[in-house]
């Protein structure tokens, strides 16, 4: 999001919802500020389950108590009450990926027992249903995670923040809701989760499932935050809507050998640390698929570093499509599968 | 090279031939009230009242999401009414308007600083309603050179006749430019014509502002700005705003991508090579403690002139709606019957309207009435 797209959701916080009642406070840093990255009982926004830190929320709702964070045993001062990411996607023309690419930042808190929303502004483009999903998926373990695009939920919830049983109450309706959007969606545009997992580049197997996207490694290791957002984004996406089920997250342009140098390399990185260490998914490279054609497996060699466009995106689609087909039938199998 | 801290700030203004003044918080720089909205605009300060508010002015003036759009979003309008301009928060805070303010860089490596600060400014009679306190993060890679280097280009470029806006966005793939600079020369004669407080170019937000006390430092020193004067001249110019080593090779490649700019310019606070050849180096020089352009683009780009032409009449725009919001809400709603024939159904409606209706002599004859 733009500077200007950040300090207009915070400047809608901070006039719309405020702290809500007097013994709250709301934290929320101008949008030039980095004291967002610091984690929350060091006085920011950011929460961390082990040593992932899952990206820098825009606001969360505070008070005066004494909290033990569950990551490091400390006890602090103040408790938080409730996190929020916000953005303006449905005002920029965000239809796709876009939208989800912060989902992320949220879950650091509800891992930690605190609830969360995500807000997107509201604008002339819809809220995906997949976020619903996920959201839905994530508040499985007992914590809601919400998405809005209603400033008064968010006040709603504010206002009863500081009693778990309330906010339940409050919140339980709204995340049966977005289950009820994303199972609809599902319904209508698909069928079966099974279409919706095809539709999504996923292949499903009885106890695991690949899911392929086009990452390369340039993707990681240039200043381009956008893909390892989004591959964060899908791959929350995936994990959350077919938990069940073991993720390999295939990069059919990288080789085990990238994947290492970008374990290397991108240590500190968070989107990369997050990608990493989630529990139930292991990224993979083309070379940990046994059974695969030298002929595809040159063919996505001489792609590995080009932007995927045009000319350049029908072969890839071409040489993807057959490993999607070869990993349906068992011709093809991530070798360390079921091991 | 120093990473910007509160001296190289002060350092700074005193180059450009501000003021500065010691007070019992430190040294301050001392702006005009209206100077004093834009570097709180651009740069991102914090006004602080005795009266417990505070009250920051950045980014808050935007119509339209992005370039060629004029489908209001929040930030000038609300729904259906106008809900920021100068005009309405100077009615909140009177002194926004009126008087020397004083800016003051404090250095924070936790918010806690920064509440105390507040305070501490609060307590003092001179100091409330008169002061903008501007942060300076220490913490990590610090905060707040970049909006800084943003205004302090601002400067240069208001100077070079040009007006000026920050963050303004092309599309969602093309990127948002930290500064970009329009040579709307004809209009900006007109509006020098008739306001002789205007009497070089401007940032959008002046225009908003205009009753607000005027006054500020010319320093153009020719030599340090060597061939900045005939890039400002060729139509529109974005500025991409990086500290220390950072590389703004994928904003700089979009913003060439456009085929909308005359120049593109990379602005810096440490000199470092260009990530392109066909870029310029507008700097924060260690030796002068001001702006050089330390080096120009190596080539002329070749704007589409159809693109350049529809930016300019958007920014255009832009720059009425910004002189609009100095009138009141009947003044805009006779000035919306007296020129489009009909009752208007919102202010954000009127002013809408208006902004694309109008040319900048129709809205400079009403606001000098």
């Amino acid at each position: 999001m733009t500077r200007s797209s950040d300090a207009l959701i915070k400047r809608e916080l901070n006039s719309k919802v405020g702290r809500v009642r007097n013994d709250l406070t709301l934290r929320i840093f101008p949008g030039t500020s980095n004291f967002d990255q610091k984690l929350f009982g060091d006085g920011g926004l950011t929460f961390a389950v082990g040593d992932v830190s899952y990206g820098s929320c825009d606001a969360a709702w505070t008070i005066e108590e004494e909290w033990m964070d569950p990551n490091d045993g400390k006890t602090y001062r103040v408790r938080p009450l409730l996190a929020l990411e916000g953005t303006d996607a449905l005002n920029t023309g965000s239809t796709g990926n876009a939208q989800y690419q912060r989902f992320h930042h949220v879950l650091g808190a509800i891992r930690s027992g605190i609830p969360g929303v995500y807000y997107l502004k509201k604008g002339p483009k819809p809220i995906r249903p997949e976020l619903h999903g996920m959201a839905a998926a994530a508040s499985a373990g007992g914590v809601p995670y919400l998405v809005t695009d209603d400033l008064t939920v968010v006040k709603g919830l504010v206002a009863v923040s500081d009693d778990f049983n309330a906010l339940l109450e409050f919140a339980i309706p709204y995340v049966e809701a977005s289950k009820k959007i994303f199972d609809r969606y599902v319904e209508k545009n698909f069928g079966s989760m099974e279409q919706f997992a095809f539709d999504r580049s996923t292949v499903l197997k009885p106890s695991y499932l690949i899911k392929h996207a086009g990452r390369m490694v340039r993707n990681f290791t240039e200043s381009s935050q956008r893909a390892g957002h989004i591959a964060v984004g899908e791959m929350f996406l995936t994990k959350l809507l077919f938990a069940d089920s073991f993720m390999y997250y295939l990069f059919p342009r990288m080789t085990s050998t990238e994947i290492a140098l970008l374990d290397d390399r991108k240590a500190d990185d968070k989107e990369w640390r997050i990608l990493r260490s989630e529990e139930g998914v292991e990224i993979i490279g083309r070379d940990q698929l046994s059974g695969l054609d030298a002929s595809i497996d040159a063919g996505l060699k001489a792609l590995e570093s080009t932007p995927l466009k045009g000319k350049s995106m029908q072969r890839y689609d071409k040489l993807v499509k057959a490993i999607e087909n070869g990993l349906r039938t068992d011709a093809l199998k991530v070798a360390t599968a079921g091991t | 090279m120093r990473k910007l801290n509160p001296s190289r700030f002060l350092e700074y203004f005193e180059t450009i031939g501000e003021s500065l003044n010691s007070t019992s918080e430190g040294e301050v720089v001392t702006l005009s009230s209206r100077e004093a909205l834009v570097f709180s605009a651009q740069a991102g300060g914090l006004y602080v009242f005795a009266d417990g508010k505070t009250f920051a002015p950045k980014d808050l003036l935007k119509f339209f999401n992005r370039v060629s759009s004029f489908e209001p979003i929040w930030g000038v309008c609300d729904g259906p009414d106008i809900v920021n301009s100068p005009r309405i928060w100077a009615q909140e805070h009177a002194s926004l308007a009126s008087g020397q303010k004083y800016v003051m860089p404090v250095e924070l490596d936790d918010e806690q600083d920064m509440v105390t600060a507040i305070a501490r400014v609060r307590e003092n009679p001179k100091l409330a309603d008169n002061t903008i306190i501007f942060r300076i993060e220490s913490w990590k890679k610090g905060a707040g050179a970049e909006p800084f280097l943003e205004y302090a280009a601002g400067r240069v470029l208001r100077d070079f006749s040009t007006i000026v806006d920050t963050q303004v966005t092309i599309g969602a793939t093309e990127g948002t430019p930290d500064v970009v600079a329009c040579d709307l020369s004809d209009q900006l004669r007109l509006v020098m014509a008739r306001r002789p407080d205007i009497q070089s170019g401007v940032a959008l937000i002046e225009l908003a502002a205009l009753s607000f006390d005027y006054g500020r430092s010319f320093s153009l020193h020719e030599d340090h700005f060597a061939g900045l004067n005939q890039l400002c001249r060729a139509g529109v110019i974005a500025l991409e705003a990086k500290t220390g080593n950072a590389a703004a090779s994928d904003q700089i490649q979009k913003y060439l991508l456009t085929n909308l700019f005359s120049g593109v310019i990379e602005l810096r606070d440490t000199p470092r090579s260009p990530d392109s050849e066909a870029v310029g180096v507008l700097q924060l020089s260690e030796a002068t403690g001001g702006m050089d352009f330390v080096r120009n683009q190596s080539r002329g780009l070749q704007p589409r002139s159809d693109r350049q032409m529809d930016f300019l009449r958007w920014f255009e725009c832009q720059a009425i709606g910004h002189l609009l919001l100095n009138l009141n809400s009947d003044q805009l709603t006779e000035l919306f019957q007296e020129r489009i024939g009909r009752p208007s159904v919102t202010e954000t409606d009127a002013i809408v309207h208006l902004m694309q209706s109008l040319q900048i002599s129709e809205v400079l004859d009403t606001v000098t009435r």
